[in-house]
C-alpha cells in the first residue's frame, strides 16, 4: 500500500481539527469553571501537537501561528492564574484564526494568520518563531526512549490535582510505549481514600529533551519524587536486563479509516443481507434439511457481520454536543440572556451519517429554547429564578432508540396565546376544545410562530415544522413537553440506524409490508379482540388500543380473510394495532430510499427487496400513528399511488406495471 | 456526585468517581466484612487519580481474600483513563 502526499495531508486536516475543536471545548469550559490550570494545559496541549504535525509536513505558516500561541500558553503554564475571561477571549480568537489558516488549506491556499492577532499574543506574552523549523530539522531531531518514574505526594489530590492529566500530558508531547501504576505504598491498614500513593513508570519515545518531559510535572514538584533515565538503544540489551516482564500492552490501538470506504462497506453488507434472504427462499424450496442447516449458520454470521458493519460507523454524540456550547454562548449573548449549558450522556452512540444529518434541527432547537424558551435575567429574578437559565442537552439509549432531550428551565410555552395565534391563523375554530398537548403541537404546525417579536435568531416563521420534517425523514419523532412556568423539553427520539434494520413481515393481499421489529410487542388474532369497529378500537387486557386495516388505510384492492391477524406496536408511550392478512415472521431488511412513486405515500417511510425479488414497503410507524391519530386524515390517503406500490411490489412486477 | 449501589460482591456505580466521592464510598465498602469483587462503571461518566486509586485499593483488599476483582462496563473517558493506565485488561472479567 502506498500512501500519497493528499492522504496524509488529510491525516493531519483531521487531527488538526481534532485538536481545535479540543482546544476550543476548553476555552469555553474555562467561561464556565474558571479552572485555569486545567484550561491552559488542555489549549497549550493541542497548540504544542498541531505545531509539531505542521512541521512534519512543512507547513511554515501554520507553524508560525501556532509557535506564537504556543509560546503565549508556555509563558501562562508558569503562571496560570493570568489566564482571564479576556485572556481566553484572545486565546479563542486565536483559535479562530488558526482553524481559518487550517480550513484554507483544503482549498489549496496558503492562508497567513492575521498580523493584527499576532500582536495581540505577543501583546500578552507571545514571540514570534526566530527560524521556522523545516522538516528536515524537525525530522533531524532523533527520537529517544526514557524511563520516567513519578512518585506524587501524599497531598497531591488534596491541592486539587489529578495525576491523571499530568501523566495524560505526556502523550501530547512523545510517544507513551508503557504504564505501570504502581500500587506498593498502598497501606494494608489505615488507608486514608484522600491521600495519594501512586507511583507511576512510564516508558516513552520523544524527540523533546528530558527536562521537557520533566518540565510536565512542575506544578506538582513539591512533595513529588521525579526521575527519567535513558533506556539503552539496542532493544537486545535492555531484554537482557534483569527487569521483570514489562506489563502487557493493552491499549487498543486505532485505525483511522476515510468515512466513504465505511459506506462501501456497509452498502455490500446490505447487499449481502438481500442476496442472503433470496438464497434462502431458494433453499427453503428444496425442503432439504441439511441445506436449510447450512443457511441458518450462514444467516447468523450474516446477522453478525451487519452487526459488526453498522457498528464501526457509530459515533459518540458528544462531540456534536460540543460544538453547541459555542453557538450557545453566542446567541445567549446577542439576546442578553444568560445560560449555563449542561451536557449528559455525550458518550451514546450513534450512526455517523445520522449525527450528521442530526446537526442542524438541533441546533435549531437550541437556538429556539434560548430565544423563546429561556427568559431575560431581569424576568427571571422577577419569577424568583436564578438569573441564568440553564439548558440541558442529554442523550440516552432506550429500547433501541435514541433519545435526545433539549431542556430550557424557562417560562414554558404560553398556552393561551398559542390558541390566540392559531385561532388568528385559521388553523382551529374559537370553539374547538383542544388538550394541552395539543396546544403545544401546534408549534409544529408550518409557518407558525409564536414569538412576540420576529428576532434575528428565530420567529421568522420557517421552524419547529422544518425540525419535524428532517427528524422525519430520520424516521425519528420529536414531541414537546412543557410546563408553564417552569421550562419546556424537545424530545428526539430516533433510530440507531439507518441502513438495516430487524424487519417484521406482514402480508396484505399481493402487498407485503415491514415494521420494525423491535416496535412489535405481541401477535394476536383479531376477532378475539375486536371491542368496537366503529370507534376503530381493541380490547387489550382491559385496555383500549386504537388499530387501523393497513387494507383500508392504503386503498388495497382484494377482501380480508376471515381470520385476520393483528399486530401490537409500541412507539414511545404510543400503542396501535395493524391489522393484516397474515404474519410472515422476522427478516433483515435493508432500507432502500423511496422512489418517486412511493413518496406521495402517508405512513411508508422506505423499501426493500424481499427475498423472494418482491418489494416490501416499510412502515413509517410514527408517520402513521400521527395520521391515524388525526381524523381528517383517516383512509384520505391516496389510494391510486397505494394501488400502483402494490402493483410494483407484486413479484410479478413487469407485468403490471 | 457518585451513586453506589453494593449488593453481595457487586458494586454498581453512577456517576462521577472522583476526589470528592472517594470518602463516601470508601465507607460504603469497609461497612461490609467482604468486599464486594465485581464493580460496574457503566454509568460513571467520569474518573481521576483519586478514583482509580480506590480500585487499586479494592483490588489489594479482594485479592488477601483470595479473589480477582473484575471491573466492567466502563466506557468514554473512564474506558479512556483505564486504558492509558494499563488497568482495563487487567480487571476484565
Amino acid at each position: 500500500m502506498s500512501f500519497s502526499a493528499d492522504a496524509l495531508r488529510g491525516t493531519f486536516l483531521e487531527e488538526a481539527r481534532e485538536l481545535l475543536a479540543s482546544m476550543q471545548m476548553a476555552l469555553l469550559e474555562f467561561a464556565q469553571t474558571g479552572d485555569q490550570t486545567e484550561t491552559v494545559q488542555a489549549v497549550f496541549r493541542a497548540a504544542h501537537t498541531i505545531k509539531g504535525s505542521a512541521g512534519l509536513f512543512g507547513l511554515n505558516h501554520v507553524v508560525r501561528f501556532a509557535h506564537t500561541l504556543e509560546s503565549l500558553l508556555e509563558s501562562l503554564r508558569s503562571e496560570p492564574s493570568r489566564l482571564t475571561q479576556d485572556v481566553a477571549k484572545t486565546l479563542l480568537d486565536a483559535h479562530d484564526e488558526l482553524d481559518r489558516v487550517i480550513e484554507a488549506m483544503t482549498r489549496d491556499e496558503v492562508l497567513e494568520a492575521s498580523a493584527a492577532l499576532f500582536s495581540r499574543l505577543e501583546a500578552l506574552g507571545g514571540t514570534q518563531a526566530q527560524v521556522a523549523p523545516t522538516t528536515q530539522q524537525t525530522n533531524a531531531l532523533p527520537s529517544r526512549r526514557w524511563r520516567l518514574e513519578v512518585q506524587f505526594g501524599s497531598e497531591t489530590f488534596r491541592d486539587g490535582f489529578d495525576p491523571l492529566s499530568f501523566l495524560r500530558f505526556l502523550e501530547g508531547l512523545s510517544e507513551v510505549e508503557a504504564v505501570e501504576t504502581i500500587t506498593t505504598r498502598l497501606p494494608a491498614q489505615g488507608f486514608d481514600p484522600e491521600t495519594c500513593f501512586l507511583s507511576f513508570v512510564i516508558e516513552l519515545k520523544t524527540s523533546a529533551p528530558p527536562e521537557k518531559v520533566v518540565s510536565t510535572f512542575d506544578f506538582v514538584r513539591d512533595g513529588s519524587t521525579i526521575a527519567i533515565t535513558e533506556l539503552t538503544r539496542a532493544p537486545e540489551a535492555a531484554a537482557s536486563a534483569p527487569t521483570q516482564p514489562g506489563p502487557a500492552p493493552t491499549d487498543v490501538p486505532m485505525v483511522k479509516v476515510p468515512a466513504p470506504r465505511l459506506d462501501v462497506l456497509v452498502d455490500m453488507v446490505s447487499e449481502l443481507v438481500i442476496a442472503g434472504a433470496a438464497a434462502e427462499v431458494c433453499a427453503a424450496s428444496t425442503r432439504d434439511r441439511s441445506t436449510l442447516e447450512a443457511f441458518a449458520t450462514v444467516r447468523k454470521l450474516v446477522a453478525g457481520i451487519r452487526d459488526a458493519a453498522l457498528s464501526l460507523r457509530m459515533v459518540q454524540i458528544g462531540e456534536t454536543f460540543n460544538r453547541y456550547r459555542r453557538v450557545i454562548r453566542e446567541v445567549s449573548a446577542q439576546l442578553g440572556k444568560e445560560v449555563e449549558v449542561e451536557l449528559r450522556g455525550g458518550e451514546t452512540e450513534l450512526d455517523k451519517a445520522m449525527v450528521a444529518r442530526l446537526a442542524d434541527p438541533l441546533l435549531h432547537i437550541v437556538r429556539n429554547a434560548i430565544d423563546h424558551g429561556v427568559e431575560a435575567p431581569e424576568a427571571r429574578v422577577a419569577a424568583g429564578k436564578p438569573r441564568a437559565g440553564k439548558l440541558t442537552l442529554e442523550a440516552q439509549h432506550q429500547a433501541g432508540q435514541v433519545v435526545i432531550d433539549v431542556r430550557d428551565d424557562g417560562a414554558g410555552l404560553n398556552r393561551a396565546r398559542l390558541r390566540r395565534k392559531a385561532i388568528e391563523r385559521g388553523l382551529i375554530s374559537a370553539n374547538d376544545v383542544l388538550t394541552d398537548a395539543e396546544v403545544d403541537e401546534l408549534i409544529f404546525t408550518p409557518g407558525f410562530s409564536s414569538a412576540d417579536v420576529v428576532t434575528d435568531i428565530s420567529g421568522r416563521g420557517v421552524g419547529m415544522d422544518v425540525v419535524r420534517r428532517s427528524i422525519d425523514a430520520l424516521r425519528g419523532t420529536v414531541e414537546v413537553l412543557s410546563t408553564e412556568g417552569q421550562g419546556t423539553t424537545m424530545r428526539l427520539r430516533l433510530p440507531l440506524m439507518l441502513a438495516i434494520i430487524d424487519g417484521f413481515l406482514l402480508g396484505v393481499g399481493e402487498a407485503s409490508f415491514v415494521v420494525p421489529s423491535k416496535l412489535v410487542r405481541e401477535c394476536l388474532d383479531f376477532h378475539t379482540l375486536l371491542e368496537s369497529e366503529e370507534n376503530h378500537r381493541l380490547k387489550l387486557r382491559e385496555q383500549a388500543v386504537p388499530y387501523v386495516r393497513l387494507r383500508e388505510f392504503f386503498g388495497l384492492p382484494g377482501k380480508a380473510p376471515r381470520r385476520e391477524s393483528v399486530v401490537i406496536i409500541e412507539y414511545g408511550e404510543q400503542t396501535l394495532a395493524l391489522v393484516v392478512d397474515r404474519l410472515l415472521g422476522v427478516s433483515q431488511t435493508v432500507i432502500k430510499p423511496l422512489g418517486p412513486l412511493f413518496t406521495q405515500l402517508p405512513g411508508i417511510g422506505g423499501t426493500t427487496i424481499l427475498g423472494s425479488g418482491g418489494v416490501g414497503l416499510i412502515i413509517d410507524v410514527p408517520q402513521l400513528i400521527r395520521a391515524v391519530s388525526m381524523p381528517g386524515h383517516r383512509a384520505a390517503t391516496s389510494n391510486e399511488a397505494a394501488q400502483r406500490s402494490v402493483a410494483a411490489s407484486s413479484p410479478h412486477r413487469g407485468v403490471h406495471a | 456526585m457518585l451513586l453506589s449501589k453494593l449488593d453481595d460482591a457487586r458494586l454498581v456505580l453512577e456517576g462521577e468517581l472522583d476526589i470528592y466521592a472517594v470518602r463516601d464510598l470508601f465507607a460504603v465498602v469497609t461497612a461490609r466484612a467482604t468486599p464486594p469483587t465485581q464493580v460496574d462503571l457503566t454509568n460513571v461518566k467520569a474518573i481521576d487519580a483519586a478514583g482509580v486509586q480506590v480500585l487499586l485499593w479494592l483490588e489489594q483488599h479482594v485479592q488477601q481474600a483470595g479473589h480477582r476483582l473484575t471491573v466492567r462496563g466502563a466506557g468514554g473517558s473512564v474506558r479512556q483513563a483505564l486504558d492509558f493506565l494499563r488497568l482495563s485488561a487487567r480487571w476484565a472479567s
